[in-house]
This record gives structure tokens, sequence and C-alpha cells, in this order.
């Protein structure tokens, strides 16, 4: 093949892949713009995972778009058995893709650096937030005005400084949303800094195996602006006896705080619901199918009994009594009285063992057999 | 009937039983003797198996001729039967070639094994049907599929093809060190045993990465299994990689100088130059964690002083520089089959040739990226980030080598190519994607999500897979003697490159959208179960392809076409002896007087008048 053929082939395949580059980085760039961001830190990961794909495209176009051209155009006509041209290097060419692609990583690094310089730059005041891990579950603890807590509540557009400790083995904290992660080592005390900059529901998950009830192991977080979150201190500090769901608690009907008389087991349940899958669906799995803890609804249910033992006497009013005083297993009685019934009413529906519509009456629970 | 009964393996398996029994006998023994209850199965077990295995090598007769030496029997022949037959690969057998398909054998066993057990847990994860398996079952399943397929496919693969090519490529008779070569293929099948085992034994919930103090502390004698067996595939990783780097440094043909060496033969010494100075520190690592469950060394309770984090810095120190141990190798089949079926010499073959030891190189000094959010002190993530992207440079020597070699050429589309082409393409989707995680700011997100799955089975799949399924179809001929199907190769090739296109691209999806690796639940509403089925259907497409070959293999080694000695006209030393190559590799000592990739240059092959015995056609 001639200089002249080869140096016609390189001026196509140069103006072909230039075309299909743009294109490719056009729709790149109107596929995943880095949208009003959950929190400061998930902004800057955004654009930065967004550009480095950007240059991963260029450059897989590059290279795979020359080995179509290859096997397009350069393949051997039918009964041509001879050698290909004996070319066996060109030194200029080989210092170009060496240096280029160095130019290329260093260029990348300094950019990485770059950001992650923002990522991680203290803020100059934060809220101190204390969290404790331990198979399978997080305890969070606000030094500065005594509250504890089993789901977190954060205010909004505050640089919020977690400690992280395990009690166990090494798990790890991570709300997808806000973007960076941190390992949580037993017998280190490691940090991470958040700002989440939108009020919402999201929730923490442990990014590091920790055994059985790993993919459970998660927590509610509620984000609320700051007068919201000031309330909840003063309701939750040490002092105060009272407790209940956190203010932006996804509600489909009005909040019922006490069980008036003409409540219906719906209206609790739904409550229930999000009581369930973020305290108990841990063990007993999403779908109540059971888990590390036993079904609880479906075809393997056996409530009341486990491995052969009597866990209560058969009726709701016992079940109640029982859920209060043994669950969560890793924190027995953390809910609040009205969450204990709500979740009764919740797994009762569950089961087809009481009517949606009919109604609550804690009197008559006695009355409703479970077994 | 009596071969059957004669092979060497049957005697290996009693001793190794006797073993055993004795090893529990000893522990219960002096369980009682120190006033404990008699049994505890974790102990008594690893005490039987660490005595087993010795037992079972020696019924197997690695031992015999060191022994013999030791005692003064120097007359001891080597077994060394003329004749090829098929009872030589069920017992102790000291030529590489049939230690080399022995490995080989054994990787492609445990292959579908490891396969199936993802398959199973892909499908259950995409609840299409009530669940299947509780969330212990998943973890083992998923954490057993990682530590087969590296530990008893991905290295033994490699080694098989090493061990069978690296000798013949450099014009060698046999391995430096053959007795210490049958050592090492014979450690290997009760290392997959073990680890296979581990699911019927309580399984383990840690991952292929072991981290204590989940490994030290909640788990079962499943964990005890897996910790022996992957000691066992590290112990047999150093002694090989001892062989094979004596043997290129010692024993090349007259002529063989360093820069007329197959891409091949450098990938193989950069590959067990990093297994021999690094396997030990895993090795190490994992033999504190058995100390730690079964004789309470706290090395890693950080109650009573130890350091978790300890473990993750030796075990990353192995396993990031072995990563290359499992794609380097591969990287050189890539490099030595495409200018084979392009006609063309490979180009810049030097700058080709030695990325590998500069890959090997940098590799060594990239391990704490593993460790970026671990908890390690954060003033190295940045220098971590840049010695890590800066592999990226002697990689992409490689690409535009590989790039710059079809340009211009006359491809001929036979499997083995269009299956390097599709381990190109792969490969390069893992390389760019390890340079984005390797960004500190990017990986603290990706980090732990289905993104970094998605990287190392790209790796994996361009870096060993694609490429081991094309050597063997490139040097299948030269195994066996006969051809393998070019059809079924390629409806193979077709349905691998589908397979892993569907595999792969939904795990990038799952982890941008934040979702967790190792995790056996999720909320339906997620609606995350469409990506994880795709996936499952790539996953059993690849087992479909795969299952191919096996069919291929066994139709075609006994009824396919003659292959004669050159089938594929390679001018590399493999090709110039007869197929398959005398016991001894060539009837004349080979005098190497080019180098590899001589293709459009008349007479270019590395050595003349290979076929001739000397005497013959002389002058």
């Amino acid at each position: 093949m001639s200089d002249r053929r080869l140096g016609k082939h390189l001026f196509i395949f140069g103006i072909v892949i230039v075309i299909i580059a743009a294109i490719a980085v056009f729709f790149l760039l109107q596929i995943s713009p880095v949208k009003n961001p959950d929190s400061t830190q998930r902004f800057y990961i955004d654009q930065t995972l967004k550009n480095l794909i950007i240059v991963g495209a260029i450059v897989f176009i590059l290279i795979f778009g020359s080995m179509i051209y290859t096997v397009l155009f350069f393949r051997k006509d039918r009964g041509d058995e001879t050698d290909g041209p004996p070319i066996k290097g060109n030194s200029t060419l080989e210092v170009i893709w060496t240096v280029i692609p160095l130019l290329i990583v260093i260029g990348v690094g300094v950019y990485g650096a770059h950001q992650l310089d923002i990522i991680t730059k203290p803020a100059p005041s934060v809220l101190n937030i204390n969290v404790t891990a331990y198979r399978w579950t997080w305890e969070f603890d606000y030094p500065d005005t005594g509250v504890h807590s089993y789901y977190l509540e954060l205010p909004v557009n505050q640089p919020v400084l977690f400690h992280l400790h395990s009690n166990d083995v090494i798990h790890g904290f991570w709300i997808p949303e806000f973007g960076q992660k941190q390992d949580v080592v037993p017998g280190l005390n490691l940090t991470l800094q958040l700002t989440p900059t939108k009020t919402g529901v999201y929730t923490l998950r442990c990014s590091q195996l920790c055994g059985l009830g790993h993919a459970n192991m998660i927590a509610s977080v509620y984000v609320v602006s700051q007068g919201e979150f000031q309330d909840w201190q003063k309701q939750h500090a040490p002092s105060a006896t009272t407790s209940t769901p956190p203010s932006t608690t996804v509600t489909t009907t009005s909040t019922p705080t006490t069980t008036s008389t003409s409540t219906t087991f719906q209206t609790l349940a739904s409550q229930g619901g999000s009581v369930y899958s973020s305290t108990c669906s841990v063990c007993h799995g999403n779908n109540g199918q059971g888990g590390i803890g036993p079904a609880l609804w479906g075809s393997n249910a056996t409530l009341g009994t486990y491995k052969g033992t009597t866990l209560f006497n058969k009726n709701a009013q016992d079940m109640l009594n029982f859920i209060s005083t043994k669950m969560p297993l890793t924190a027995p009685g953390s809910l609040s009285n009205e969450q204990y019934i709500d979740v009764l009413a919740y797994i009762l529906i569950q089961n087809n063992l009481v009517s949606g519509t009919a109604i609550f009456n804690q009197g008559q629970l006695s009355a409703i057999n479970v077994g | 009937m009596s071969n059957f009964i004669r092979l060497g393996i049957w005697k290996g398996i009693a001793w190794g039983l006797l073993g055993v029994g004795l090893g529990v006998g000893i522990a219960t023994g002096a369980r009682v003797a120190m006033g404990l209850p008699a049994w505890h199965p974790e102990i008594n077990l690893v005490v039987g198996i660490v005595l087993g295995v010795p037992f079972y090598l020696g019924g197997i007769g690695v031992f015999r001729y060191w022994f013999g030496w030791i005692i003064g029997k120097r007359d001891l022949q080597d077994p060394h039967p003329s004749e090829p037959h098929w009872t030589r690969y069920f017992g102790y057998d000291i030529n590489h070639k049939v230690i080399g398909i022995q490995y080989m054998a054994t990787a492609l066993t445990f292959l579908p094994f490891a396969v199936i057990l993802q398959i199973l847990a892909r499908t259950d994860l995409a609840k299409i049907s009530p669940p299947f398996m509780d969330l212990q079952t998943y973890t083992t399943l998923i954490s057993d599929h990682g530590v087969t397929m590296l530990f008893i496919v991905a290295v033994p693969g490699f080694a098989g093809l090493m061990n069978y090519f690296v000798p013949i490529l450099i014009g060698a008779k046999d391995m430096a060190f053959p007795k210490l070569n049958a050592l090492s293929f014979w450690l290997v099948p009760p290392a997959g045993i073990l680890i296979a085992l581990a699911i019927g034994t309580g399984g383990f919930l840690t991952g292929w990465t072991i981290y204590p103090p989940l490994s030290a502390e909640f788990q079962p004698l499943g964990m005890d299994l897996i910790l022996l067996g992957v000691y066992m595939a590290g112990l047999s990783s150093i002694l090989t990689a001892v062989n094979i780097l004596s043997t290129v440094f010692k024993l090349r043909a007259p002529g063989m100088k360093p820069f007329r060496m197959p891409v091949f033969v450098w990938s193989a010494v950069a590959t067990t130059l990093l297994s021999v100075v690094f396997t030990q520190s895993i090795a190490m690592a994992l033999l504190m964690v058995l100390l730690e469950r079964l004789m309470g060394m706290n090395f890693f309770n950080s109650n009573a002083g130890g350091f978790p984090l300890m473990y993750q810095y030796m075990f990353w120190f192995y396993s990031h520089p072995a990563t290359y141990i499992f794609a380097l190798p591969g990287l050189g089949i890539i490099s030595d089959v495409i200018p084979v079926f392009v006609r063309k010499p490979l180009f810049g073959y030097k700058g080709v040739a030695l990325s590998s030891p500069g890959i090997a190189a940098g590799g060594t000094i990239v391990f704490l990226h593993h460790m970026y959010v671990a908890g390690m002190p954060t003033v190295f993530r940045i220098p971590f980030m840049i010695t890590t992207m800066i592999v990226a440079v002697p990689t992409g020597v490689k690409f535009f080598g590989w790039i710059a070699t079809l340009w211009a050429g006359k491809i001929r589309l036979s499997a083995a190519l269009l299956l390097v082409f599709s381990a190109v393409i792969i490969f390069l989707i893992g390389g760019l994607t390890g340079v984005i995680q390797a960004v500190v700011p990017a990986n603290l997100y990706i980090h732990d999500t289905y993104w970094i799955v998605a990287h190392f089975h790209s790796v994996l799949f361009g870096g060993f897979l694609f490429p081991f399924v094309a050597a063997i179809y490139y040097w299948f001929p030269k195994m066996s003697g006969r051809m393998l199907s070019e059809r079924i190769g390629k409806w193979q090739w077709f349905l691998m490159t589908v397979g892993a296109g569907l595999l792969i691209i939904p795990l990038f999806d799952l982890g941008l959208e934040g979702f967790r690796r190792r995790v056996g639940d999720y909320a339906p509403v997620l609606g995350y179960q469409p990506l994880h089925l795709t996936t499952a259907i790539g996953g059993t497409l690849i087992f479909i392809g795969l299952a191919l070959m096996v069919y291929n293999i066994f139709v075609n080694g006994r009824r396919g076409k003659i292959a004669g000695s050159n089938p594929w006209k390679g001018k590399t030393l493999e090709w110039l002896t007869s197929s398959p190559p005398p016991e001894d590799n060539f009837v004349r000592e080979p005098i190497v007087v080019a180098p590899p990739f001589e293709y459009g240059v008349p007479d270019g092959e590395q050595a003349p008048n290979l076929l001739q015995p000397p005497g013959a056609g002389e002058g």
C-alpha cells in the first residue's frame, strides 16, 4: 500500500472520528447536566465525574473507532495470502503517544487534586454529630444538646462534621445523594464533613460489607430548615419526655399523634409502613419475607412462634407488648408507643388479620387472634 | 480399567484422607489432654487439613525424588514416559506441557462452577421470582465466586499457558525446575476443593477481600477453608513464579536475546516478578486472620490493641499488583496474536515489550488507591492518585501499538483475532474507568458501588477471560495437533461479547446511581430489577459461550482437522516444531536468528530448519 493511500486513509479517519467525538460529547453534556445537588460535596463530585467521563469517552471513541476502521478497510482481499508491509515502528509516533497520555493524566491529576481540595476544605463552624455503627444499625448523638437518636436530623445549609465510631466490624458511612463516603473503623476516630443543601428525606446506607444484615443496615436522614431543627433538638433534649416522629416524615394522611376512637387501622398502618421500612425491615425484610429475623407475613410467616418457641399468647395485645419491649432487637423500646401501635397495625393488615377500614380500639386488641 | 485404578491421583487422595484423619486425631487428643472439650470443629479440621495436604502431596509422589536424594538414593530415574497417554494427566508428571494442560484443565473445571454461583445469585437479586436464597447464601455465593475466579481460575489458567508456552517460546526443553513445577500444580486442586467446600460448611460473608474484624470474628468454618485454600494457591503461585523466572533467565536458546522474545514471555516475566515479590504479603495477612480465629491472637482486634486496617494494607500491597498478575499475560497474548492474523510486524515491538515491566513497576506503588475512604492517612490520597494514573501511560503504549499494527495490515478475521478485538475494547473500558475512579473526588462516590464491580469485571474480561479463550483458539492446534471449529469459535465470540456488554454496562449504570456492591436485598420500589436482570442474562450468555468452547474442545480434540506444524503461518518458535511438540519440544536445539514478528520479510522465521533432526539436511 502506497504512502499516498495511507495518507488518504488517515485523513478520512481523522475527519470521521472528530465528527463522532463531537456528537458524543454533545449528547453526554445533554444527558447528565450537573443537577441541583443535595449537598455541596455532591456538586463537585458530579462535576468531576462528568468531566472525566467526557475525557474518557473521547479516548474510547478514538481507539474503538480506529479499530473499527481498520477492520472495515484493512481486511485481506479474497485469495490474497501475502503478508502486509513490514513496518516495524516509528520513533516519533511512539514518543508522541507516550508523552501526550502522560500530559493528559497529569492534567487530570491536577484537576482531581483541585476538586478534592474544595470538597474536603474544613468549614469554619460545624455541627458535630457522633455516629456509632454496630451490626446492623446506627445511633446518633448530638453532643451540643445531648440528643440521642436512631435517625439523623440535619439542618439545611449547615456544614456537619460526623465523628464515626464502630463497635464491632468495619462499616461504611454513606448517604449516596450527599456524595462522599467514609469507612467506619473500630478503634479509629475518623471524620466526614457534609453540607446538605436541600430539605428532604434521605437514607444512610452502610457501604462496607459487614455481614448478614449489611444490605439493610440503613437509617433515615431528614434534612430540615434551621428552625425545625432547633425545635426538634428542644423536643428531643434529654429533659424532654415526649417523643414524636420527625417533622418531615412523609405522610399521606393527617398525623395522628393520639389514637382517637375514629382512627382506622389503615390510617395507623400508613404510618407504620414507614416505621417498618426504616427500622424493622433490616431484619425482617422489605416485604416481611424474613432475613436475619423471622418472616412476618407471607407463606413463611409464623407469627407468635420462632424456631418452635412461643413468643407471645397469640393475640394482638400480647403481640404489642412483645414488640414494644423486645423490638427492635438492637435497641428494645426505642420507638414511641404510637410508633409501636402503627407498626402493629401495619403487620396485622399485611397478614389480613384486620380490615383496613376497621376502627382501631386499643381495648379490643386482645380479641384479635394472631395465631 | 487397570489404567484407571492406577492413576496417581487415587493414591494422593487416599494418603490425604489418612493425613486429615491423623491431624483430627492429634488435635482431638491434644484437646483432651489439655482438659478442653474434645470436639471443636474449626480447630480439629484445620489441623487435619494442614496435615492432610502434605500427606496428599506425598501420596501423589511429589516429594519422592527430593527425599530419595536426601537419604542417598541418587539413582532414582525421572518419570519420563515417551508415549503420550491420557493417564499422564492424572498423576505425578514433570513435563511442562503435561503440567500446563493440568493447570488449564483445572481452571476450566472451576470456571463454570464459579460462573454458575454468580448466575444463581444474580437471578435472585433481579427479584423476578420470590427470593430463593437467604442473605447468608447470597453473600456466600458472590464471595466464593470472587475467590474461585481469581485464585483457582485466573491465576492457574495463566500459569497453565505460561507453563506450556514459555519454555517453547524461548527454545527450552522444559522448565528450570520440573519437580518444583509439579509441586506447584498439585497444590491447586486441593485449594480449589477447599474453596468450593466453603459453601457447604457454613459459608463466609466477607467478599473475596476477607476484611477482618468481620472475617476474624463472626464467620463459620467455611472462612477457615477459604483462608487455607487461598494460602495454598498463593504458595503455588510463588513457586511457579520462581520457576518461570529461572527458566526465562537461564534456559533461553542460543540467540534468544531479550528483544527476540515474544511479548507473552515479557509479560510472563513481569507477572511472575510481581508474584514472587508480593504474594507473601497476602499469605501472611491470611495466616494472621486464621491465627486470630483459631488461637485468639488479636492482630486485628482493636479492643485488644490490634489494628483492623493492618490487614487492608497488607492485602492490597499484594492485591493491587495481583490485578496485573491477572491481566499482563493476557495483554501479552493480545500482542502476540494480532501480528499473526494481520501479517505485519508488531508496531513498536520494543516499546510494547517494555511496557509490560513498565506496567508492573508502576503497579507496585499504587495500592493505596483501594483505601481512599478506608481511613488511611489522607495525605497519601493525591500521591497515589498520580501514580495510579501514570500506569495508564505504558498501557496506552500497548493500545497504540496494537492499533498501528492493524493499520494497513491484511486482517484475517479468525475466531482468535475476533476474541482479541473484544478483549482490547473491554480492557479499554476497564482501563479508562480505572483512571476515572483513581481520581479521589470521583472515588469518594463510586467506591464500594457497582461501578467498581463493573470496572474490575471489564479488566478481568479484557485482561484474562477473552485473551485466555483467544489463546486456546490460537494455541489449541499446537497443543493437540488438531484444529478447533472456527464456526463454533465465532459463535462463541459473538455470545461472549454480547454477554460481556450486557453484563458490564448495567453495572456501571447501577454504580453511578449509587447502588452498593455486595448487598443481597433492596427495596423493589427502587426499580433496579431490570438492570440486575440484564446482568444475569449477560452472564448466562457468557456461560453458553464457554460451554460451546468445551464442546468444541471435546469434539475437535479427537476428530478435528489435522493442524500440521504451522496452521497460522506464525514465525515464533512454537510454530516451527511439530504439533503437539515432542517430549523435549524440539528435535534439535533452536538457533534463534530473528525477532519474533518478521511478517512481510522473506524467511522471517525465528530459527531455521527446526523440524529436521540433527544430521539430516545439514549443508
